[in-house]
Order: structure tokens, then sequence, then C-alpha cells
């Protein structure tokens, strides 16, 4: 039987995007992980995460670690859930689109493929780095620009796991060019928590809401030094109360509305105080030496990865910076880009 | 051979400078612990068979496929899976972790771009901003003994009294 859909997946380590080809309406994302309440047997595995509401004790599970798929078996049974519920196929009648990590091990590449053919019977796949796949979307949304038409540019990927800065060109990606920072989201949810908990209040169980904490309050800074002279005292300005759910009538908790006229819970263990953390725990990426990681910041790396290119692309490259990745989303990320030395 | 004092004296632990070493390695153990998933799912990983982690779906009683597609469905019964040696010693020893996968590959003697040809050397400039570990303002000073920053008396005290290598050695 010849295989009649096309399904995209680029398998990350948050989330997975999954849709069919050519028809963006069927665009998910679905959390590429298992999770239980602690205590209870009952797991909930990918898009049934999303149903569940009680984010408390959550313990979750990750078939990534340092973005690369090591746990294959969780991995294939989050892969069939999804294309069978989320994407509703047949496994075995599809062509699958499916992204790789850079410089993926040899070994886990074998894998990869015997999962997929093996186990989950695909008929027919394809395998790419993502920069790629991303730069050709924005070429595709933005024809026309020089860099864009020679299919170069140079890709930031942001991610859950580590943080990448690729050249591409020819819509190929440059092997020896690429620099990577080992920080992604992940580190950085685990950074603040541990900061939160020793300030405020213990969130050490509670990585699933912290993330989502996280995606809410935190913001890059344009200028470190002053927003921390500011964030002093009572009267701080990046002062906020996140109040933590309740179980009951607020299932995820919310940032306190101050202007709305809201007022601070009575308990004060319910109300979780974020200040300067807001703006120091997305600065690691910009300086990983702040956490005690000696690498350079995402300004150098991107520096270092055009420089690592050839001469004649280096105008082309910086020409056609484009940001990726689930960290992307955090607030002015890319104006401290340009403003960064 | 050196010739050592026999009136060298012992210094308090609480005056005691770590070396180098010691300190980096209290640095990358708090790295490490950056990309831990949960804190306690290695509490919760080895053997404790009741705390153990059976993925079902809720609606339908009907089981994720088993491998090779099979159309088969299998009824689960409540926390029961079929478990070999080799499932029971894997979760014993959870998956094997990327680093594993790293050492095995042997990269070092790989003259191609690879994984560790990728990684981002160390910055050319020192970061100016630093802040304090207790407190989040902006800070001056560095612990005598581990090396975190601290800002003020105040902080230095809290950090003492709670932090100082207390977890990471």
């Amino acid at each position: 039987m010849a295989p009649h859909q096309t399904v995209v997946m680029d398998n990350g380590g948050c989330t997975i995007k999954v849709g069919l080809a050519g028809d963006l309406s069927s665009l998910r994302m679905i959390p590429n992980c298992t999770a239980k309440v602690k205590g209870e047997r009952q797991g909930y595995i990918a898009d049934t995460v999303l149903a569940f509401k009680d984010v408390l004790s959550l313990v979750v599970r990750r078939p990534i670690d340092r973005g690369y798929v090591v746990s294959w078996d969780l991995q294939r049974d989050i892969w069939t859930r999804v294309l069978k519920h989320v994407v509703g196929v047949n496994a075995s009648t599809i062509r699958l689109v499916l992204t790789e990590p850079l410089f993926n091990l040899p070994a886990l590449h074998d894998t990869l493929l015997q999962v997929l053919f093996e186990e989950i019977g695909v008929q027919e796949v394809f395998i790419g780095p993502p920069p790629v796949f991303s730069l050709r979307w924005h070429a595709h949304c933005h024809p026309g620009s020089l860099a864009n038409t020679a299919g170069c540019g140079l890709v930031v990927d942001a991610g859950f796991s580590f943080t990448h800065a690729v050249p591409v060109f020819d819509w190929r990606v440059l092997q020896p060019a690429v620099r990577r920072i080992d920080l992604g989201g992940k580190a950085l949810t685990n950074h603040m928590k541990a900061l939160v908990s020793y300030r405020s209040i213990n969130m050490m169980e509670e990585t699933y809401l912290m993330e989502l904490i996280k995606e809410q309050l935190c913001f890059v800074s344009q200028d470190p030094q002053t927003d921390l002279a500011a964030s002093r005292g009572k009267a701080s300005r990046h002062r906020r109360v996140y109040v933590l759910p309740d179980g009951v009538s607020d299932k995820l908790g919310h940032v306190l509305d101050e202007a709305g006229g809201e007022t601070m819970p009575i308990q004060k263990d319910t109300a979780l105080v974020v200040n300067s953390e807001r703006f120091m725990v997305p600065e690691a990426i910009f300086h990983p030496s702040g956490i005690g990681l000696e690498q350079a910041g995402l300004a150098e790396t991107i520096a270092a990865a055009v420089q690592a290119a050839h001469p004649t692309l280096h105008g082309l490259l910086y020409s056609n910076v484009l940001l990726t990745g689930s960290d992307r989303d955090v607030p002015a990320i890319n104006q401290n880009n340009h403003t960064d030395p | 051979m050196d010739r050592r004092s026999l009136r060298e004296r012992k210094v308090s632990e609480r005056f005691a400078v770590l070396d180098k070493a010691d300190q980096r390695q209290a640095v990358n153990a708090r790295l490490e612990a950056l990309e831990e998933d949960d804190a306690q799912e290695n509490a919760l990983a080895p053997g404790s068979d009741d705390e153990e982690f059976t993925v079902r779906e809720d609606s339908d009683g009907e089981s994720i496929p088993a491998a090779g597609g099979s159309t088969k469905k299998r009824k689960l019964k409540t926390g029961s899976m079929r478990k070999t040696r080799g499932m029971v010693a894997e979760r014993a020893r959870g998956p094997k972790l990327f680093r594993d996968w790293l050492e095995e590959a042997d990269l070092a003697h790989d003259p191609g771009p690879n994984y560790l040809t990728a990684a981002m050397g160390p910055p050319r400039s020192r970061s100016t901003r630093h802040s304090c570990t207790v407190c989040g303002d902006a800070s001056k000073y560095s612990c005598t003994r581990c090396g975190s920053r601290f800002c003020s008396r105040r902080c230095n005290a809290t950090h003492v009294e709670t932090r100082c290598l207390k977890f990471t050695l």
C-alpha cells in the first residue's frame, strides 16, 4: 500500500510539534513527556497531560536527555500515542518528516531508524536538522531578500535543552561552524526553581508549575544593572506575586493583579514573590559564567559561529539572523542581541 | 621530600579555603542538577515497586499499542504490566543517559565536526554582572570557602548558615 499522507513532526525536548504537511490548521503542540501525580499510580502521556489540570506535585518524565532521545521505550509510546490520537492516522500508511538534533550520535541515529521502521512501522521517513526547516519557513514568509533566496542565514535555535547558533548556506548546515551553549529552557526553569525556593517558597517539587510561572513572568532586561538597582527593597517595580493554585477554583495559579485591585492572599504560603529573578534568570543565556558555566554568552556565540564560516558569507549571515526555539518567546530577547556588545 | 612543620596548626573548617578543583566540582554538581528532570524522580526510580510508573489511557481503557504496531489490543489491569528481568533491571538503572552514549561514541578521536567541536568555548571577557546568591542583589564579594557571591555581611551570614558547601560536597 502506497503511503498517502505526510506527517511533519518536530521532536523537541519539551514539546512535539506535529501536523499534516500543507495543513497549518492541523498543527499541534504536545508535551513530549509522561506525567503522574506523586503518590498515585496512574500516569498520563503526551496530549492527556494537557487535559490534566491539577499541576501540583506533578512528576514529569521526558525521553530526552540534553537534547538527544535516550529513553526509547518512552519515546516510542509517546510517538505512537501522538500519531494515533492527535494526528489521527494509521502509522503504517504515512510518510514522516522528522527533525533530528544536530550532531546526533551514530548509535542513537541507528536506534531512531530501528524504532521508526520496526516498531512504529512508518513507510517512508525524511530526517533533517530543525534549523534548515525554520529557515525554509522564514524564507517562505519573507521572499525577496537576497539571503533568503540563497538559502543562507544564521539560525539561533534557543531550545529546551541547549542553544545553537547554526549558519546555513544553500539550505545546508555548515557543520564545522555550528556553535552550542549547553543551556536551555530546562536549565533556566530549574535555576529559577532553586532561586525562588531559597528566597520565597519551596518549589523544588513543582517543576511543571515553575515552567508556567517562568513563561509568564520572565523577560530579558535591556540593562540588568539598572533593573537590579530598581528591584531593591519593597518598592521594587519588578516585584510580582504569583498566587499558587489552590486545587479547587484555581487550578493553574495566576499572577496577582494588583492594579486591578486584587489583594494579597491571606495565607502567606500561597503567594510566591518573584523579584529580580524575572530578568536575572534569562540573563544566564547571555552570561553563562554568571551561573558557573564556563561558556561564552549568546552574542559572542553568534559572532563565533559567523566567524567560523567562510568570510564571503559573513555579510549574508549577519543580515539574516533568525531566532527560533521555545525561548524566543521571552519578551525582548531580540533587542538584547542587538544591544549586547 | 618536603619537611612539614610539626607545629602545623589545624585550621578550623569554617575558614579552610577549598582549592580550585573542589570549587569546580561543586559548581559542576550544581550545573548537572539543572538538567535533571525532577528532584524526586531519582528517589522513585530504583526498586520501589509500588511507586512504579505505568502509563494508561484514562478514557477507553485500551492500552498503548505494543511494539510492531500490532493491532492486538491488550486490556491492562490496574498497575499490572508484564515484566521481564531485563525490564526490571533497566528500571532499576534507568535508561542510559546521554553522557554514557557520548562516552561510548568516543568522539575525541573523531576528526570531523561533531558534538564536542560544536561546544562553545569560555568567554573572552568575564561577566561583570554578579548577583548575590542569597538575595539576588548586585554583589561585590565572594565567599572565601566556596566562591559563591554575596552582597553584604547579613547575606554572608545566611549563606554560611544555610548553604555554604552543605548540599554539594
